[in-house]
């Protein structure tokens, strides 16, 4: 009865953290760690009566590994594999606690394992790929991922998720060459999914290479040609390759097939307000805050294109004030606010209080303390602009000191 | 004036509009000499061919006229000047409107890609010499008094690369008396840190490209002290000049804080803009945040470039006009003391139209001589001008007539056709060239022709040029401060030559006058402390003054 209850909870917790793509229902880290004890609990009461549990063991590695605990989920996997050698996955799980150890030798002895047992299983070798992506083991690195890419050609459509999440590692670990060999890949092997061209397309134009990115998505345009979602990130790398107006007419596009969707009227309007068409911008977000006035975001971008008109000030301050009210955590509102405040009406006490409000919620904004410093200064509070100095200066110096740690 | 202070600038700017009329303001064509700024064009794009074009106006000969020096482009990647196209040139001023170029006879040809060029006689031997800031190369030319200049960069101690950095790429110069011994010290602007090696491939839209300044490291600026004895001593450590990194792009000095010592206003690219406030013991302390000029009202570091620091509503204090990339207007910041800066860009009215240029050299001058100092900014998009962008690349620049009252009007169109010709602008130097009273613009384009804009302005207004001769001083009495009264008011401005980006200006200060014919009172601040009044000074002429 004990197993059974220790491993369901141990698989309802893995259920969570594995099912990226799955709605889940709100976990909050407080509960993910009251769940892990409890597991963690059970599993190890099921293990003082049978020490050689082969399920307990590895489900109590798991979350040890979960929590980072590589030295203790290392023993517990080594004693698994005392038991039971020949499983590829408990030692692609030995090689994730090699590479969080930083152990190039255990690493490199538990991917020839994995080579050996399972050299043709996709789902193990590209797990064992994303963990070694980036972890500079280098007697290890570079062949894994050869391996993963030899294996597509013998792979169908619904394997192209593997190829994409591969690709998401090595984007993560700074490796857009590989990323980009892996999310074209995905796009070879499953044409029929839209993300896996977005991600492509993305790292291309993170890259700078825009006009592969342009090219990717003109192709899953010509996949997908009434598809909002498409049209809609094709605009969006468009812009980011620098053709506006090619990036406006996917908007546009996207607004005809779904004319009463506040998200596309929104990703437009912020096309239209980054080409300076601001009385364009005007409408399309007045139309897009008509149709969802709860939604923060929108009421933000009308409020900034208003901003951009010499006469717009009144109406930014409505909006602002409207997404402030709907999101009162959003530290950008304050800012413009404060902005807002200060150089169009040169109220600086109203300022201040926004600007104090928007340094608490985003101490990273820089432009936000300069303009509370000048705030306080020109209310006569020299203390106070002291103060906030100060303030900015050890956000600076922190800044400074994780940057040189990295 | 200080009733003024207390009414929103907006206010005024909506008064100002309605009540006030501009005299004109016109340019055209001079017999420019025969000038091409080359990039060394290259398929592969390589980051310093979106930049040079420097150019300077000064009298190297004091012939009364002044001359021009423009600096060059190089082979790249090599960096080499392998023929007569890439030469840095001197043309001097015939006086009949046109030049000839003495380049060789003077031995200013110069070596390497050259970015920028600062003028100032740091020898105090009444010649002006001049600094050339390029790629991992500066040069520091020492003017013989004959007509000839010698390269002295090594002997002075101004070759050696940066102990952690390497060979620096410096983009402009400005010379200063940062401590008032009488002697010019170099402050070097530096941009960032480069390789042609090690150079990142970037496109727009399909076509290779120049890659956005993101990919590129920051750098320290550099302060070199004048030792008086042709040598000078690097003391960007000692000064706290070194302390901060930043992208440097060009230099503005003046005394911000009105302590009668000379701070620094450096921008940088896409990095919030330096404040260098001079603490008169050597040292220097960055305070752009705490006055409020680090950033702009959007609250986005931006793509700083020229920049120009004179005192645009004439209460006392220098401001700045900033230039900066396409959609991020052209910073307009109002000193107000103690206090710091409070940007007025919108509120000027310079925001509206400066928002569609990317401006580089930049430059506050009186060009109606109305006594009211306007605003010129040499514009050209960053992008390759054969590249996907190329239709957005070139521009007109951009005049700002100055309407009193803290408010500016866009009048490019009315200026001439002059105006209305597109092109990759960068350099602008600023100077009267033909001794009319008027302010001159000189200009250049990447890969396009020097032009002179003849400034032809028809109001019949009066003017004064003044060339100061320091004696305690520096010799050209850069950092003195001059405050002028005529019966319509009280007008102030600086002497110095580092103005807009990467170019240097006549050192002469020039004011407009409106219909004064008389100077009731010239008031002169040497930097060595002398106070010197002079009274009433009769208009339109250049007016002489020697330090007593």
């Amino acid at each position: 009865m004990k197993l059974q209850t220790a491993l369901a909870l141990a698989g309802a917790l893995f259920a969570a953290t594995d099912s990226a793509s799955r709605p889940q229902p709100h976990r909050t880290a407080q509960n993910e760690q009251t769940e892990r004890e409890a597991a963690k609990h059970q599993l190890r009461q099921v293990l003082e009566h049978d020490p050689n549990n082969k399920e307990a063991l590895f489900q109590l590695a798991r979350v040890t590994v979960e929590e980072g605990d590589f030295a203790s989920a290392d023993a517990l996997f080594q004693k698994y594999l005392a038991i039971s050698p020949a499983e590829p996955g408990a030692w692609a799980y030995l090689l994730r606690c090699a590479v969080g150890q930083n152990d190039p030798k255990g690493a490199a002895n538990a991917q020839r394992q994995i080579e050996l047992l399972a050299p043709t299983n996709l789902a193990v070798q590209a797990q064992a790929a994303c963990w070694l992506a980036g972890s500079g083991i280098s007697e290890v690195t570079g062949r894994e991922f050869e391996l993963v890419m030899s294996l597509a050609r013998s792979q169908t459509s619904s394997e192209g998720l593997w190829y994409s999440r591969l690709g998401q590692c090595y984007e993560h670990a700074h490796d857009p060459s590989r990323a980009t060999r892996a999310f074209q890949a995905a796009v070879d092997l499953d044409p029929s999914t839209e993300t896996n061209y977005f991600r492509l397309a993305h790292l291309f134009a993170r890259e700078g290479l825009v006009g592969d990115a342009s090219e990717v998505m003109a192709g899953a345009v010509k996949h997908f040609p009434h598809s909002v979602t498409t049209r809609v990130e094709a605009g969006d790398i468009e812009l980011e390759a620098g053709n506006p107006e090619r990036a406006l007419e996917q908007q546009q596009r996207a607004a005809t097939l779904n004319p009463r969707s506040p998200g596309v009227l929104l990703l437009l309007g912020r096309i239209q307000l980054a080409q300076r068409r601001y009385p364009e911008a005007i409408v399309t977000l007045e139309r897009a805050a008509k149709l969802a006035a709860a939604d923060a975001g929108i009421q933000f971008y009308a409020g900034q294109a208003w901003m951009k008109t010499e006469h717009g000030t009144e109406r930014a301050l409505e909006h602002f004030k409207r997404s402030l009210a709907l999101d009162p955590n959003r530290a950008s509102t304050y800012y413009w606010l404060g902005s807002l405040y200060f150089h169009r009406y040169q109220e600086y006490r109203v300022a201040v209080q926004y600007l104090e409000q928007a340094v608490d919620r985003a101490p990273e904004l820089e432009a936000a303390h300069q303009m509370l410093i000048q705030a306080y200064k020109r209310l006569g509070e020299d203390a106070k602009a002291a103060g906030e100095l100060r303030r900015y200066q050890e956000i600076i110096q922190q800044k400074a000191k994780a940057e040189a740690a990295k | 004036m200080m009733g003024l202070r207390q009414v929103p600038a907006v206010l005024l700017s909506l008064f100002a509009a309605v009540t006030t009329t501009v005299a004109p303001i016109r340019f055209e064509d001079g017999r420019a000499p025969q000038f091409v700024t080359r990039t060394g064009r290259t398929a592969r794009k390589y980051l310093p061919q979106t930049m040079g074009g420097g150019v300077a106006v000064f009298d190297y000969n004091n012939d009364g006229l002044l001359d021009i020096y423009v600096v060059n482009g190089a082979t790249m990647p090599g960096l080499l000047k392998d023929g007569p196209q890439y030469s840095d040139r001197l043309f001097r001023n015939n006086g009949d409107g046109n030049f000839t170029d003495v380049t060789n006879m003077a031995g200013v040809a110069g070596q390497g890609f050259n970015i920028g060029v600062a003028i100032g006689d740091y020898d105090n031997d009444g010649f002006e010499d001049i600094f050339v800031a390029g790629v991992h190369r500066n040069t520091l030319y020492h003017n013989n008094g004959d007509g000839t200049f010698t390269d002295l960069t090594e002997r002075a101690g101004l070759a050696g690369p940066d102990p952690q950095y390497g060979t620096l790429w410096a983009v402009g110069a400005s010379w200063l008396d940062y401590d008032r011994d009488g002697l010019l010290d170099l402050f070097v602007v530096n941009y960032v840190q480069w390789d042609p090696k090690t150079e990142p491939v970037c496109e727009k839209r399909g076509l290779p490209d120049f890659c956005y300044p993101r990919a590129y490291q920051g750098v320290p600026n550099s302060l070199f002290h004048n030792n008086g004895d042709g040598t000078f001593t690097d003391v960007s450590p000692v000064s706290g000049i070194r302390q901060s990194i930043g992208k440097g792009m060009a230099v503005a000095a003046a005394d911000f804080d009105g302590d009668d010592w000379p701070d620094l206003f450096v921008t940088n690219d896409t990095l919030p803009n330096s404040l260098f406030l001079n603490q008169r013991n050597g040292t220097f302390k960055e305070a752009a945040i705490e006055n409020g000029i680090g950033f702009t009202e959007n609250g986005a570091a931006i793509s700083g470039m020229g920049a120009d620091a004179r005192d645009i509503d004439d209460d006392g204090r220098p401001d700045i006009f900033e230039t900066a990339l396409l959609n991020e207007t052209m910073p307009l910041f109002r000193n107000l003391g103690q206090v710091g800066f409070e940007e007025i860009t919108f509120a000027s009215g310079v925001a509206r139209a400066s928002r569609a240029k990317t401006g580089w050299s930049n430059g506050i001058y009186d060009f109606n001589n109305d006594g009211h100092k306007d605003l010129f900014a040499a514009c050209g998009h960053v992008m390759d001008a054969e590249g996907s962008l190329r239709a957005t690349v070139p521009q007109t620049n951009i005049i700002f007539a100055n309407l009193g009252n803290l408010n500016f009007a866009e009048v490019t169109a009315a200026a001439g056709v002059v105006l209305a010709r597109r092109g990759v602008h960068r350099g602008a130097a600023f100077g009267d060239l033909d001794n009319d009273g008027r302010v001159d613009v000189v200009l250049t384009e990447l890969d396009g022709p020097l032009r002179i804009l003849r400034n032809v302005s028809p109001a019949a207004n009066h003017w004064l040029l003044i060339r100061t001769i320091g004696a305690k001083s520096n010799r050209d009495g850069i950092g003195t401060r001059i405050r002028l009264v005529t019966e319509d008011g009280v007008q102030y401005n600086d002497v110095g030559t580092n103005v807009g980006y990467a170019s240097s200006s006549d050192v002469r200060v020039h004011f407009g006058l409106g219909r004064r014919t008389l100077v009731e009172e010239l008031e002169l601040f040497w930097p060595s402390g002398t106070h010197q009044v002079l009274k009433n000074v009769k208009a339109d002429q250049v007016l002489t003054v020697l330090e007593r």
